[in-house]
């Protein structure tokens, strides 16, 4: 548990925090035409990217300038959020969902270096539930002692692939994005947030849980299975059985909006809640973050967003989910995203009573080291369709398991942490060649599902059958290794899997058994 | 016979199915027997389902088998044989392994139709809506048994599997959940005639009867590098002279069976590989390709459509 | 057409089959080739880079990506309407 006392962001209304809540306030939207590459064989449709970037510099084979601006966005919500503080013990944890031309310490080092922090840093990329993840750790961090302060949050570009691959997936709206509308479809958007992270001094995270759907790479469990399970995660951590509000990962398209609210409202009675998508678009890495940001900014004021966008709700889509943002008191709130992958996780935030960590025995079991080319024994899943990666880890997991099916009554009890610091390279070429070849509209859509760090952790949760808490970390075995232990000791689970993929290199896995102490 | 048809096609169909045997596999190679049986991979998880069949040694088909993965066990569905010539079929493939293979004693309540979901949703809750085709979930608590999502109408489809003695209080309520849909009971004939209808397999229907795999078009149903008694047979006839195909008359033929909501007559028949196209006339009837007509549950939106608006939501017409 | 189609599916699509056990009849979605809602997405775009035509995205699309026959079908029409 740790305390957010101060806030940093950036968005499609601007730079900083005031330019996020004047707009959310005022129920605009960020959604507008995209002037910041070519749409060409694309339908032109809205997105929420941070202004004051727009020279039409971005094409696809300028990836770099996508770091660039990642860098940029991250540095200006960064300060905004260090203030004068020294910053030269601050740790850092970056969420983002970037395709790499560096290597992903390299944008962490390049993000410190600029804000000046000299304390403990990682990234974690677990898809659109990256920034999110970046609080949890941040958090974790500060509780155990890692560091005192962390600057936590994600940040994220729409680059033109990202844009094309969403549209070629049939992902996106018409026009502007509505979540939980009759008119379905996302709309994305771009910035960074980052929360000072301190042992006091300001709304509290509580606690946070994560779940695996092990469902489908890119569609929720229609169920809400994995949301449900991630709420009552993070509810269990934070010692609470309620929120006022509930800031909800409301995409807008088909397959999550109704699946969602169900497992919010598995978790929950009928809580308030509000989607930000409508005015900020999907802001993939950042999202998470940049949610938690907007939520505390505005609780502060004494207030809940609404939905904007959100004018003629689906069937099904019950009054809790508000179109209007709302005055009331906010003790308490949950953030909540799901991600590409089967991957959910939920933020608890604001007052309680602090919240007591179980502390359960972890022995280390066994190790193993793989080579590069090592294969899992295929046995419930078709490995002929998976990228190279997926299969090094669901090897290295098995292998970790002892080779034992996991069964029913054990898939939530085994948590799995991964260190995925390189983005699929079979997936990533492959979606590079198809729109070299074909241009956007030519993009190869299941090499654009499997070309995200998260993709193999989704896929070994759906082969094995794992459904318990699960990360995807990009800082190293070893702090990987060390948020499996927390997992281990805080969680009523059996066992807690922590791997590190490397194509070139093979893989590693470790498996942590936990008992009561 | 027209009235199963419409409460198949429109609204909600009950069918004891009385004609599948269910096996279940279970142990510590439980996997390893079923491995050796099936003639494709087992690339399912706890909670999925696998069409298949069962191989005869030359090539033909013992049964029509639906292979699903309950936790770590394995629940075999045979359609064709009587109970014992089924275990007798597959106990072979256990001998020497750690596993059990027994008949499971249960019994199968089947509902069909557009609306069936709701029906089921009534019965046992909302969370049926989000449940994917060919899964299967716990009836906990309405009963100690599972329901699967298949069905072979084209229709939504599902199959409760319920123990013998929860049957009369399940039966009970799921009678008391049909009843606002105006549910009918349906025998096989008419549930085999929705299947002609839509493309599926019926292992009843006169003119599959001694055919090879390949001729059957269910060479998607195994893989045939794998090993299983009869798939040397059915690698030696992969390239038949002659194709089952759909055919289709306004006037009756031999085999033909009548469609009430086509009007007209409808079959399968063995046709040369160089005519076994749609739009052939063969003399007393057409070839033709199914589906021969649109499911309506496939304009279904759940979250925006509902037996008490059906006659609102200006849903297609079934025939093309 | 039926050899763009098969093509494209063991290919591009990458499906688990010889091209010759694609029978005409053979589901691809849910049962069948068990294909799902992103690989309709790469067959829609692997055919049309094959053979030029385009299968729209409208309820008939989706109707006519149910067998090869039905994709086949539909195809043709769209060829004969262009």
């Amino acid at each position: 548990m740790s305390a957010v006392t101060s806030l940093g962001a950036v968005s499609g209304f601007g730079l900083g925090v005031d330019a996020l809540v004047a707009g959310a306030l005022e129920e605009r939207t960020a959604l507008r035409a995209v002037r910041r590459f070519s749409t060409e064989g694309l339908r032109s449709v809205p997105a929420a990217l941070v202004p004051g970037f727009d020279e039409p510099r971005l094409k696809s084979d300028h990836q770099g300038r996508a770091d660039e601006l990642a860098i940029a966005f991250a540095v200006a919500a960064g300060r905004e959020a260090l203030g004068d503080r020294d910053p030269a013990d601050i740790g850092l944890v970056v969420g983002t969902n970037l395709e790499e031309t560096a290597p992903i310490s390299v944008l962490v080092d390049r993000i410190a270096a600029a804000v000046g922090l000299g304390g403990p840093r990682a990234a974690v990329s677990t898809a659109c539930a990256s920034g999110a993840t970046a609080l949890a750790l941040g958090s974790e961090w500060v509780e155990r002692g890692v560091c005192s302060r962390v600057l936590a949050g994600g940040t994220d570009v729409i680059t033109p692939t990202v844009y094309a691959g969403f549209q070629v997936l049939g992902a996106m709206s018409e026009g502007p994005c509505r979540p939980y509308d009759d008119r379905r479809g996302m709309g994305l958007g771009d910035g960074a947030a980052f929360c000072l992270l301190e042992a006091s001094g300001g709304p509290r995270i509580l606690g946070w849980g994560t779940s695996a759907d092990g469902h489908h790479p890119t569609q929720p469990a229609p169920d809400g299975r994995g949301v449900q399970a991630a709420l009552r995660a993070a509810l269990e951590h934070a010692g609470v059985d309620g929120v006022d509000h509930v800031h909800t990962h409301g995409t807008g398209t088909t397959a999550n909006d109704n699946a969602e609210l169900r497992g919010i409202f598995a978790a929950l009675d009928r809580t308030l809640c509000s989607s930000s998508k409508g005015m900020l678009g999907h802001t993939q890495g950042a999202a998470g973050a940049l949610e938690v940001v907007l939520s505390l900014a505005l609780a502060a004021r004494g207030r809940v967003p609404g939905t904007v966008g959100l004018q003629s709700p689906r069937a099904g889509v019950p009054d809790e989910v508000l179109k209007a943002g709302r005055s009331r008191r906010v003790d308490r709130i949950a953030s909540t995203n799901s991600a590409f992958g089967g991957l959910n996780i939920a933020l608890l935030l604001g007052e309680g009573p602090i919240p007591t960590r179980r502390c359960r025995r972890v022995t280390e079991e066994r190790r193993v080291e793989l080579a590069p080319d090592a294969r899992p024994q295929a046995r419930g899943f078709d490995p002929r369709r998976l990228d190279p990666s997926a299969l090094l880890l669901i090897a290295a997991v098995n292998a970790a398991l002892g080779g034992r099916p996991v069964r029913r009554g054990q898939a939530r009890r085994i948590g799995l942490v991964v260190d995925q610091p390189r983005v699929p390279a079979t997936s990533l070429r492959s979606l590079r060649t198809s729109i070299e070849e074909g241009g956007a509209p030519g993009l190869h859509a299941a090499a654009f599902a499997n070309a995200l760090r998260v993709a193999p952790t989704g896929a070994c949760t759906r082969a094995l059958g794992l459904r318990g808490p699960t990360d995807v970390l990009c800082g190293g075995l070893e702090v990987a290794l060390a948020h499996a232990h927390v997992l281990a000791e805080e969680r009523d689970l059996d066992a807690v899997v922590c791997a590190s993929v490397d194509e070139d290199l093979g893989a590693r896995s470790i498996l942590l058994l936990s008992a009561s102490a | 016979m027209r009235a199963e048809i419409e409460a198949i096609r429109f609204g909600v169909a009950l069918h004891r199915a009385d004609h599948v045997v269910g096996i279940r596999i279970s142990g510590p190679e439980a996997f390893e027997v079923v491995d050796a049986l099936s003639p494709r991979p087992l690339y399912i998880r706890d909670g999925q389902m696998l069409p298949a069949i069962v191989l005869n040694d030359d090539g033909t088909v013992f049964a029509d088998l639906m292979i699903c993965a309950d936790d770590l066990d394995w629940l075999l569905f045979l359609e064709g044989p009587s109970p014992s010539d089924a275990l007798a079929r597959l106990l072979p493939f256990a001998e020497g392994l750690d596993a059990t293979c027994a008949i499971e004693p249960h019994v199968m309540w089947q509902l069909h139709g557009p609306y069936a979901w709701e029906c089921l949703a009534d019965l046992i809750g909302p969370e049926v809506v989000g449940i994917p085709y060919l899964t299967h979930f716990l009836l906990d608590p309405l009963s100690r048994g599972i329901c699967f999502r298949s069905g072979k109408t084209g229709e939504f489809g599902y199959e409760l599997w319920v123990p013998p003695d929860e049957e009369d209080p399940v039966l009970k309520a799921l009678r008391g959940a049909a009843g606002r849909f105006d549910a009918v009971e349906v025998g096989l004939e008419a549930l085999d005639l929705c299947a002609l209808e839509t493309g599926f397999y019926s292992i009843r229907h006169p003119a599959v009867q001694g055919l090879s795999v390949p001729e059957l078009q269910l060479l998607w149903r195994v893989e045939l590098d794998r090993d299983v008694p009869g798939m040397e047979a059915v690698r030696a006839a992969r390239h038949p002279a002659q194709r089952l195909t759909w055919v289709r008359s306004e006037r009756p033929f031999p085999g033909g069976l009548r469609s009430p909501l086509l009007e007209a007559w409808i079959g399968l028949r063995l046709v040369d590989r160089e005519r076994a196209w749609p739009g052939v006339d063969l003399g007393d009837a057409v070839t033709t390709h199914p589906p021969l007509l649109w499911n309506r549950s496939l304009h279904i939106d759940a979250q925006k459509h509902s037996w008490a608006s059906r006659e609102l939501d200006d849903l297609p017409d079934v025939r093309p | 057409m039926l050899g763009h189609i098969r093509r494209v599916l063991v290919e591009h699509l990458k499906v688990r089959v010889e091209p010759d056990q694609v029978q005409p009849d053979t589901p691809l979605f849910g049962t069948g080739l068990g294909l799902d809602s992103v690989d309709a997405v790469d067959l829609v775009v692997g055919l049309e880079k094959s053979s030029g035509i385009r299968v729209p995205d409208d309820a008939r699309g989706r109707a006519g990506l149910r067998t090869v026959n039905t994709l086949i079908s539909l195809m043709i029409e769209v060829q004969d309407e262009s």
